[in-house]
């Protein structure tokens, strides 16, 4: 057994940046939860679909890779409107089951038809953070800079920033809109913001579409540390991120990203660096995906509502 | 002052039916709302009053003709009857609990593309003082009297026609009570606006309004002026414990 602090902040810096996504994908859950209570469980495999979208605007057409993404965004937004107008509208909002349903399916289908045109190979997508000024030192195929005498990614860093521009731009969306006014009059009371007004439908749209955008934006994230996308890529992503979203609070924006984060943490620190590098216990990182089904077992145990959500209180 | 904003304009019921599943509620309901003043539904637990508003509403299935001022809005949809000037304060008064006070407000002006809606906070503020001492507040911490002022100001931020309010007085202190309706009848005289309130607290409804329904087993049993009303027997030994 050997301590080695040394190369913690390695080990933090990953869990930090996988966390970032975990906590992307969580966005998407529960931006869809926070307004329908309901999970969607396609959320993964939309997501996986645009970084596809990605794929091919970007690897096949030779489109700039960042204008990729946000054709990518854009398009995944809007299949989330059809999504929400065909498949989820028709239902009874009340009865869960039907729709949740639904999304399972839509999970197997884009997953088969995905895999139908692309097959299950795993194919190279460019990362987003793959040029990089001359300054910045390089080891095997990482770049990085160096932060607490330990490496910092370049590409971890690159993460952060996206991520908190998408953050901050979602809050401007949500907090200075009167869509994102709407949005979250129907989260809060879908029956009064009926009687303001407000069409609920399109509201819920709305809210499908920018979570479809951050789902996409997660699995592009992501696609550099998976070796590329293929149709399974989301899969387990989708259970950390659900992780992320019961220890965040399934009804909270922040709660979902800071949750997120943790279990990129939990999964770098207390599986990785404890299991495999202190105790020297290989096995120990195929807990990795463990860790997140025992962390919605204690949340689900011990904190029902998550760190930040609301707890439910029923009147009679 | 505010008499500018509000149009004044009746509501007419025709043989309005609403059921919930297969249990039927309203069982032909006919009544007319007259413009401006002040009208009141009285009814037993289950009589049917909530429901009446809500199928005014199109919030249930209904069948029956509702006509607001001249036009039929029966086939309405509720997110559009707001934008035809009828706007329904929901029984448990329906705030935004996650919503800040002002946001609330805000998202009351929905349907406004004008650019008076901030002028009009101002106004509700004034009239609502503890609301701008709450702004920045979520819905959620306000009591259950400053929650009532809140979902009704929400409700004049849309500039309605018509004001439909089911059971404003519920849960509150009677201090309370009195004092929202006092604002209720203000309201009224200075702005012409159309009331339509369910309300359990019979003497205290008669008195406010002008025109009382009884609704008995999801039918009007009575109708008449207040005046009328108070001073009917049936309904003295049945709401006014006389």
């Amino acid at each position: 057994m050997t301590w080695n602090f040394d190369i913690l902040p390695d080990f933090i810096f990953n869990g930090l940046s996988l966390g970032a996504i975990y906590g992307t994908v969580a966005l998407a859950l529960v931006l869809i939860f926070k307004a329908t209570t309901l999970i969607n469980f396609a959320t993964g495999e939309l997501a996986m679909l645009g970084a596809f979208l990605v794929y091919v605007l970007h690897m096949e057409q030779g489109l700039w890779l960042w204008l990729s993404m946000l054709i990518a965004m854009a398009l995944s937004a809007g299949l989330g409107v059809l999504i929400e107008r065909t498949l989820t509208r028709p239902f009874d909002p009340s009865d869960h089951l039907p729709v949740v349903l639904i999304t399972l399916g839509l999970f197997l289908i884009i997953n088969a038809v995905a895999g139908d045109i692309w097959n299950y190979q795993v194919r190279i997508l460019s990362n987003p953070f793959g040029q990089f000024p001359s300054w910045v030192p390089s080891v095997g195929g990482d770049r990085f800079i160096m932060v607490f005498g330990s490496r910092l990614k370049y590409q971890s860093l690159g993460i952060w920033v996206t991520l908190a521009i998408a953050l901050f731009l979602l809050g401007l969306i949500l907090n200075r809109t009167k869509a994102g006014l709407a949005f979250r009059a129907v989260s809060s009371n879908v029956e009064s913001a009926r009687l303001v007004g407000v069409h609920t439908g399109r509201t819920l749209g709305f809210g499908w579409a920018i979570a479809s955008a951050f789902g996409t934006l997660g699995a592009v994230l992501v696609a550099p540390q998976l070796g590329g996308v293929n149709p399974n890529m989301m899969a387990t992503i989708l259970i950390y991120a659900l992780a992320g979203a019961a220890l965040g609070g399934l009804d909270s924006l922040g709660g979902a990203v800071l949750g997120g984060i943790l279990v990129g943490l939990i999964q770098a620190v207390a599986v990785t660096w404890v299991g495999v590098v202190v105790f020297g216990q290989l096995y120990m990182s195929i807990l990795q995906l463990a860790a997140a089904f025992i962390v919605i077992l204690i949340v689900l145990l011990f904190r029902p509502s998550g760190l930040f959500g609301t707890r439910r209180v029923e009147r009679v | 002052m505010v008499d500018d904003v509000f149009d004044e304009v009746g509501l007419k019921v025709e043989n309005l039916h609403a059921s919930y599943g297969a249990v039927e509620v309203l069982r032909g309901l006919d009544f007319e709302v007259p413009a401006k003043g002040v009208s009141v539904i009285l009814g037993a637990n289950g009589a049917g009053k909530t429901t009446t508003l809500r199928a005014i509403c199109n919030m249930c299935d209904t069948s029956g003709t509702v006509t607001l001022g001249d036009e039929d809005i029966s086939r309405t949809g509720t997110a559009e009857i707001v934008r035809k000037g009828m706007v329904h304060v929901p029984q448990g008064r329906g705030t935004f609990p996650e919503l800040s006070t002002m946001d609330n407000l805000m998202v009351g002006a929905y349907t406004r593309k004008d650019n008076e809606i901030k002028d009009d906070v101002d106004r509700w503020f004034e009239i609502f003082p503890v609301l701008a001492e709450r702004h920045a507040q979520m819905a959620g911490s306000l009591s259950g009297g400053e929650q009532q002022m809140l979902a009704v100001a929400r409700a004049l931020m849309a500039r309605p026609r018509l004001l439909l309010l089911d059971e404003p007085s519920l849960g509150l202190a009677p201090l309370i009570i009195e004092d929202l309706f006092e604002r209720f009848i203000t309201l009224n005289k200075e702005t012409g606006l159309t009331m339509l309130i369910v309300e359990q607290n019979a003497n205290l409804a008669l008195d406010m309004a002008q025109y009382g329904y009884v609704i008995e087993s999801g039918e009007i049993a009575l109708h008449g002026s207040a005046e009328q009303l108070k001073n009917d027997p049936a309904v003295q030994e049945a709401y006014l414990g006389a």
